[in-house]
């Protein structure tokens, strides 16, 4: 794996235009298919969100740092804020359950299905940070599971 | 995100355009408080220009929806692009929200609402 290509930006919602359109671009480089790449987009854009919300808690001044490692079988994406205290370290503990009436909460538990991996840690240096994996070509099986399932459902 | 109403006898469209996210889903939340509260209160989105949509938008459209049973209107969206209908069904909020492929589809729903209160 190469040096990974580092982004930070003030945590701010006017620069999800920003981020998605250097998110885009780095995709439309790799050997992703166009499904993977709009799930990556909203994965990304659901990290984005949390660390801006949750982790800075809409503060002025605070940053958000992007972090695009590109292997020769996945992409791994870090989404890093500047979070005092620690989310939590399980990202399964922080997926809430599903109401179809509620008007957050669902953008953890979209990066986990969207995903192929997914996993949040604290490291008291650098606050939060959100790592996710999209794999090129296999997808795990849990992913293919829920594919799988949401075929199902459109049928 | 851009908006443009379309207003038809007894119904309004709203063509949307552009990403539905955080920073773009107040204007949409805005926009149809406004129409509530003059009293346009039967709704179809027209998604076909919408190429993204997050949990921030899916959680307006949730908000939105709620405003609009409040007022006993109803909302439907249409032209839901392949990938963004997914992220509904992936996060079960098709079973929420009326959906149809097409305009007319959601227009001859509308109509027929219209008709059943009569």
């Amino acid at each position: 794996m190469g040096d990974p290509i580092e982004i930070r930006v003030p945590s701010d919602p006017a620069y999800l235009d920003w981020i998605h359109a250097i998110s885009k671009a780095l995709l439309d480089l790799l050997p992703l298919d166009r499904r993977k790449k709009h799930y990556t987009l909203v994965a990304i854009s659901e990290g984005f969100t949390n660390a801006h919300i949750h982790g800075n808690q809409g503060l002025e001044g605070r940053s958000i740092g992007l972090s695009y490692m590109i292997d020769e079988n996945f992409l791994r994406v870090d989404i890093e804020d500047e979070g005092i205290l620690p989310i939590q370290n399980n990202i399964d503990e922080l997926v809430r359950p599903v109401d179809n009436e509620m008007e957050s909460g669902r953008g953890l538990g979209l990066i986990r299905k969207l995903m192929d991996e997914s996993q949040i840690r604290f490291n008291p240096k650098r606050g939060n940070v959100l790592t996710m994996k999209i794999f090129y070509e296999v997808e795990s099986k849990e992913k293919q599971s829920n594919m799988e399932v949401a075929d199902g459902n459109h049928a | 995100m851009e908006i443009t109403p379309n207003e038809h006898e007894g119904y309004t469209v709203l063509h949307l355009k552009g990403r539905l996210d955080l920073n773009s889903s107040s204007k949409l939340k805005e926009q149809i408080k406004n129409y509530l509260k003059e009293g346009t209160i039967r709704l179809i989105l027209d998604m076909n220009d919408v190429d993204f949509i997050n949990s921030s938008g899916l959680g307006t459209l949730v908000s939105i929806l709620k405003d609009v049973r409040m007022v006993k209107g109803r909302m439907v969206l249409c032209n839901l692009a392949q990938y963004v209908q997914e992220i509904f069904e992936i996060t079960q909020l098709s079973h929420i929200f009326d959906m149809y492929p097409t305009e007319e589809e959601a227009a001859a729903s509308m109509s027929h609402s219209m008709a059943n209160v009569k």
